[in-house]
């Protein structure tokens, strides 16, 4: 088992050095904690990486917490969680503190003005993405289809679109699979 | 405050793009504490800086309420993490074998990419202001989508050039 020492100047490193979206930093990690330091075995980290998928919030931050858990128990995982997150909120702080003070400067404004619209082509490109795992039937298709129109044209709010885009897929997939079951039953 | 981004941790399913439309709808459209602009801004920073790209909602928390704003946006956002990962780590197999669960959060999941992209074009106007923004944009996509350059190399290259710009401007 990894000391204390070793789990949280670990995570800590890794919160000064996980630039980049979410699958550069997992990818760093794998690297680390499976191939370097074995900590965990690979089909271990597969296993922790889906259910952190699953779970609304960042992936690669659930990951370091799971991680401080298997190694050093509750506190383990906090201490992963809060030294993978603090760099960052500090460098944070400080840039906001900056942009508030002098964000109207006009070199700060030429900054953004070639940032900003990268930004977009990220966003755009995680979209991509999001649409390519999201999408694995006509269904949900149609599920994302109805939510953008929902939002979009209606001003439905959109926790009550997620909560029903939610319930619709588990009908219909629970639906689909006694018409099934119904189906084979019958002679 | 505390609840919206509470909320926004609580509920950003597919990670920072769905905090994204949380804080659009909430701290931009309902409460007015910053422009869609400045929400850009920050998620600019966000991607710049290390750390969960969600850490534009400290950036949020600022622009609204300062220092105390700041640590109550990020507090409350990442709580729901750990709460979920710690409480639910001796469950991760039961959890992953429940069918029910998983086709929920799959719905979830596709309805929340159309809450993204709502969100989104919402956005473009507050970057997009002439041509030689759409080229840049349209080249960071494309540059992601089809020749899969890591977004990090992409942030770094578009910050040096946006470096470069200032300074130019500044000086000559």
């Amino acid at each position: 088992m990894p000391s204390w020492r070793e789990v949280s100047l670990y995570f800590l490193m890794l919160g000064f050095i996980n630039i980049g979206g979410p699958v550069a930093q997992i990818t760093m990690m794998y690297s680390h904690m499976v191939e370097k330091r074995r900590w965990l075995s690979k089909e271990r980290f597969v296993q922790i990486m889906a259910f952190c998928h699953m779970l609304p919030g960042p992936e690669a931050l659930q990951l370091a917490i799971y991680v401080g858990y298997l190694k050093r128990k509750l506190w383990g995982g906090i201490i992963a969680g809060l030294t993978f997150i603090l760099p960052g909120a500090v460098v944070m702080i400080l840039l906001s503190w900056l942009y508030v003070k002098y964000g109207s400067l006009p070199p700060v404004n030429d900054f953004l003005y070639i940032l900003k619209p990268a930004v977009l082509g990220i966003i755009g490109a995680g979209i991509i993405k999001l649409t390519r795992a999201a999408i694995r039937n006509v269904f949900l298709a149609v599920l994302l289809a109805v939510a953008f129109f929902a939002m979009r044209f209606a001003g439905v709010n959109f926790l009550l679109i997620l909560l029903a885009a939610g319930l619709s897929n588990l009908i219909a997939t629970e639906g689909w699979q006694r018409f099934h079951s119904v189906g084979l039953a019958m002679p | 405050m505390a609840w919206l981004f509470l909320k926004t941790g609580l509920f950003s399913f597919g990670g920072a793009y769905a905090s994204m439309a949380f804080l659009q709808r909430g701290a931009v459209e309902q409460h007015q504490w910053l422009t869609s602009s400045q929400l850009l801004d920050g998620v600019a920073l966000s991607v710049a800086t290390p750390g969960p790209f969600m850490l534009f909602t400290t950036f949020t928390g600022f622009v609204a309420g300062g220092l105390s704003g700041a640590v109550i946006a990020t507090f409350f956002v990442f709580l729901p993490s750990f709460v979920f990962v710690l409480g639910g780590a001796r469950y991760i197999e039961a959890v992953r074998n429940n069918q029910a669960l998983q086709s929920f959060l799959a719905g979830v999941s596709a309805g929340v990419v159309g809450v993204i992209i709502v969100v989104s074009i919402e956005l473009l106007p507050a970057a997009l202001i002439d041509w030689w923004t759409v080229v840049i944009a349209l080249v960071a996509f494309l540059a992601i989508v089809l020749i899969k350059v890591d977004i990090a190399l992409v942030a770094v290259s578009t910050m040096g050039l946006g470096l470069l710009y200032a300074l130019g401007r500044a000086f000559f």
